[in-house]
């Protein structure tokens, strides 16, 4: 008899995928707006969450981390639970990481765990699954990682995201750093990254 | 020597410990040169021989990567020898002391002199991280100095220094400023290097192991050292040209040769030198 839920495969192999997951997402974060391609896992639970967003969270999260997944994404709470050994968590401002399947369902930004003063290094990772990624988009990005300006497009986020991040600007070095990916693709907005445009 | 060890992970570390490292450097690429908190492992070599680079090397490294390590520059002293041969052992990575050839670039205390392009990943490996360490004690204090970007004591010290001399008498682990936020101890590199933290295009890693702290420089950040409107940041020069290859450019050695006050000048970094020469 099959289990209602089966659980898909992890990592192949876990050792290399998670490594070659996490140098995507470390040349994505510090090239912000360049567009990095993920092809593992292999296989991805189901859900809205692509296989970008959910090798993020296979290569990173553990018992250690606090995930948060929004409605959209929450058919890939056994998935993460079994192979990430991580607490799921229903509130935003527990988490370290927030994956959302769906953008509209991000909750408001200067809620969520920006870090202390102190301690910005505890600012969370927001993923979210968008509808397209362009290199040549509206959004232009300056800042440390981009040699003069970067341009980004972005399809999907809700009116008023960027402007409710930029106002979080001035908070830095507390903030949020951003993932956002589109099934296979990825691309990083870290806290430091100016970002002009909608 | 090329064989790989049986009964370790590959790279000596567990995975759940690099996913802990990776979180931690990715942290640190976020907030470019603020001083990441991480759990820092016991290794196989003591305190003080590059256990933060060896870590951070170890969460980053893959298969296809190509290493390069080197000590003061050279690639064929002993920590950089028996690092190299530590990844070499443990992960079966190719190895190279071709800085043009390598991925990722471990050091102690230098800078290549041949420009890192982008792609390449520094790892440096840091004795203190703490710029005001040796100003303020408690790391309570230095934190908060850190979070209201409190630097008017390293100012002040700086002062004393031309007061007393003339000049600022910093010469290596000079205090440089990070996209105009972080002060950011730049590891035991000489002075001379700082200028190639600017701007640079590859990535900056670097890890101490003892006081268990990872930061980051990501590429094309402004590293600024730190300095005074009349007394401008100046770096090292040299009346003599290199002995072996006659480089007048890169950073020199002063090498006694016997006991009657015979001296030469020659590269400290060895790739740089050997590739002029050749």
């Amino acid at each position: 008899m099959r289990p209602t839920q089966a659980i898909e495969a992890g990592f192949i192999d876990p050792v290399d995928d998670a490594n070659a997951v996490f140098r995507q997402v470390l040349d994505a974060l510090a090239h912000p707006g360049r567009i990095v391609e993920i092809a593992r896992p292999t296989r991805v639970p189901r859900g809205s969450l692509g296989r970008a967003a959910i090798g993020v969270a296979m290569a990173l999260a553990d018992f250690e981390t606090p995930v948060w997944l929004d409605e959209a994404a929450a058919p890939a709470a056994s998935h993460l639970r079994f192979h990430c050994n991580c607490p799921i968590v229903s509130k935003p401002d527990q988490a370290t990481f927030l994956l959302a399947a769906e953008p509209a369902s991000v909750p408001a930004l200067a809620t969520l765990p920006l870090g202390s003063d102190t301690y910005p290094d505890q600012g969370a990772t927001l993923v979210i699954e968008v509808q397209a990624l362009d290199p040549d988009g509206s959004l232009s990005l300056e800042g440390p990682g981009i040699d003069g300006r970067a341009r980004l497009g972005v399809a999907g986020l809700p009116a008023g995201f960027w402007e409710a991040r930029r106002a979080l600007a001035a908070l830095f070095p507390r903030g949020i750093d951003l993932l956002l990916t589109r099934g296979d693709l990825l691309v990083a907005v870290p806290r430091t990254s100016t970002v002009r445009g909608s | 020597m090329t064989q790989t060890l049986a009964g370790y992970n590959f790279a000596y570390l567990d995975e759940q410990t690099k996913r802990m490292i990776r979180r931690a450097i990715l942290k640190a690429v976020a907030i470019p040169g603020y001083q990441v908190p991480f759990g820092s492992r016991e290794m196989p070599l003591p305190y003080g021989w590059g256990t933060g680079g060896i870590q951070v090397t170890a969460s980053i490294i893959g298969r296809a990567d190509v290493l390069k390590v080197i000590d003061q520059g050279a690639d064929d002293t002993t920590n950089a020898i028996s690092i190299r041969r530590f990844f070499a052992r443990t992960a079966g990575v190719a190895t190279t002391e071709r800085t043009v050839e390598a991925t990722i670039i471990q050091t102690r205390h230098r800078i290549p002199e041949t420009p890192l392009r982008a792609g390449q990943i520094m790892v440096y490996q840091v004795p203190i991280p703490e710029p005001l360490r040796w100003l303020e004690p408690r790391e309570t204090e230095t934190r908060t100095m850190h979070a209201l970007s409190e630097y008017g004591a390293m100012h002040v010290r700086f002062y004393e220094d031309i007061a007393h001399h003339g000049r600022i008498t910093t010469t290596y682990d000079y205090p440089v400023i990070v996209n105009d936020r972080y002060l950011m101890r730049p590891s035991p590199i000489p002075k001379f290097d700082n200028q190639k933290l600017d701007m640079s295009p590859a990535l900056q890693l670097f890890g101490a192991g003892r006081e268990k702290r990872i930061y980051a420089v990501p590429p094309f950040t402004k590293v600024k050292s730190l300095d005074f409107h009349d007394h401008p940041f100046s770096v090292e020069s040299w009346d003599a040209a290199c002995s072996l290859c006659g480089s007048t450019t890169s950073y020199l050695d002063e090498v006694l040769t016997d006991d009657q006050g015979g001296r030469m000048f020659v590269c400290s970094d060895t790739d740089y030198c050997r590739s002029r020469t050749s």
